[in-house]
C-alpha cells in the first residue's frame, strides 16, 4: 500500500518522499528528516499512528510540532475520527486509496487540530474546540525555533497504525 | 513551593492547505491524469499484492487455531483490517467487504471471550474463493449473498 501512496504521491511532483514501515520508524524518521507533511497509517507493528500523531504534537522531541498530519485507514468509525483529530490530525482518509479521492469518508470538519497546552517547557494535547483560540507568545517562540513555513516538498508516508485518555484542561491547571 | 510558569493553551497553525493547496482554487487536472497513469502501471502488482495478503491470512488464522487467547488474534485482527482497506483498491470490493465482516468480529468481541474460529473459517474461505474465482463485481449475487450471511452471523455473535 506504501509503495501505491508513493507512487501517486510521486505523480503529483512531491520530489522527496521518505518511507517508514512501522510507527517506531516513522517517529524516528520525522525526527531526522523533519519533513513538510506527514501521511499516517493508523494501523501499525508497535507504535500506532495515533500515538506517532501525539508524539509529534507533543513530545520535547519533536521536529515541528504544527507538521500537517494526514490519517490514512481503513477506520471509518465518526469515534476514530474525533479520536484523530483530538490527538491532532489535520486530515483523515478513509481507504480504499484512489486518485481521485472521491472514496474520502470522513474530513475532520473545518480542519481545526486540537489546541495545545503549554506549559513548563512541555506540550499536551487537548480535545478540539471551537476555532477563536488565542495565539499567544508562547506559539510565537515556537514559531521562531522550530516551526518552518517554507515547505521543500519532503512528505513522511508511514505505512501499515489505540486508544488513549487524552489530557483534560483540567491536566493542563497550574497546580501552585 | 517554588512559582511554576503559567499555563498558555492556544491554537495550532494548520498549515495544511500552505503546503499541500486546495481544491478551491481548482483541481490540477494534468497531475491527476499523471496519477491514474501511474496507477494504472501498478495495476498489475495488485493481483500479487493481494495474493500476499491473503496467505499472510491464511498463516495469521493458522496461529490464532493454535492460540486463540495469545497475540495471534491481534495479528489476526490486523491482516483482515489491512485488506479491508487494500482489497477495493486492487479491485475486489467483496473481498473487502468480507474482510471489514471479520475485523469487525474480531474487534469488537470483548477481549474475555472467544472468538469463535468457525465464523473466521467462514470468513476466510469466503476470501479465498472471491479472489480464486476472481469475483471483483460488488454486484455478484451469490457473493452479495454470502456477505451479506457473514454479516448476519457476525451481528448474531455479537449481539449474543
Amino acid at each position: 500500500m506504501r509503495k501505491l501512496v508513493v507512487t501517486i504521491l510521486q505523480a503529483f511532483g512531491v520530489v522527496q518522499i521518505f518511507e517508514a514501515a512501522d510507527g517506531n520508524r516513522a517517529w524516528a524518521m520525522m525526527r531526522e528528516t523533519n519533513p513538510d507533511v506527514v501521511l499516517l497509517d493508523w494501523m501499525m507493528e508497535g507504535m500506532n499512528g495515533l500515538d506517532v500523531v501525539k508524539l509529534v504534537r507533543t513530545s520535547p522531541q519533536t521536529p515541528n510540532p504544527f507538521v500537517p498530519i494526514i490519517m490514512l485507514t481503513g477506520y471509518t468509525q465518526a469515534e476514530r475520527v474525533r479520536q484523530a483529530r483530538d490527538a491532532g490530525a489535520n486530515e483523515f482518509l478513509a481507504k480504499p486509496v484512489s486518485v481521485e479521492g472521491g472514496d474520502v469518508a470522513a474530513g475532520l470538519g473545518d480542519r481545526a487540530p486540537a489546541p495545545l497546552c503549554a506549559h513548563q517547557g512541555l506540550f499536551r494535547s487537548l480535545p478540539a474546540a471551537p476555532r477563536q483560540g488565542r495565539i499567544s507568545r508562547t506559539r510565537a517562540a515556537l514559531d521562531g525555533v522550530r516551526h518552518s513555513e517554507h515547505g521543500g516538498g519532503r512528505e513522511l508516508a508511514a505505512g501499515e497504525s489505540w486508544q488513549s485518555s487524552f489530557p483534560s484542561r483540567s491536566s493542563c491547571r497550574r497546580t501552585s | 513551593m517554588a512559582k511554576q510558569l503559567p499555563i498558555e493553551i492556544f491554537m495550532p497553525p494548520n498549515i495544511l492547505k500552505a503546503k499541500v493547496g486546495s481544491a478551491i482554487g481548482g483541481i490540477d487536472m494534468a497531475a491527476m491524469k499523471r496519477a491514474e497513469a501511474a496507477m494504472e502501471t501498478l495495476r498489475s502488482e495488485f493481483v500479487d499484492w493481494l495474493s500476499d495478503d491473503i496467505a499472510r491470512l491464511g498463516v495469521r488464522r493458522n496461529e490464532f487455531a493454535a492460540d486463540p487467547a495469545g497475540p495471534a488474534r491481534d495479528e489476526l485482527f490486523r491482516v483482515a483490517h489491512d485488506l479491508k482497506g487494500q482489497a477495493d483498491t486492487y479491485g475486489y470490493p467483496m473481498i473487502a467487504r468480507v474482510a471489514g465482516s471479520l475485523s469487525k468480529l474480531i474487534d469488537e468481541t470483548a477481549s474475555t471471550r472467544k472468538v469463535p474460529l468457525a465464523l473466521v473459517d467462514a470468513h476466510v474461505a469466503a476470501i479465498r474463493i472471491a479472489f480464486r474465482d476472481k469475483i471483483s463485481d460488488a454486484s455478484d449475487a451469490v457473493a452479495a449473498a454470502l456477505a451479506k450471511e457473514l454479516e448476519a452471523r457476525v451481528s448474531e455473535e455479537l449481539a449474543a
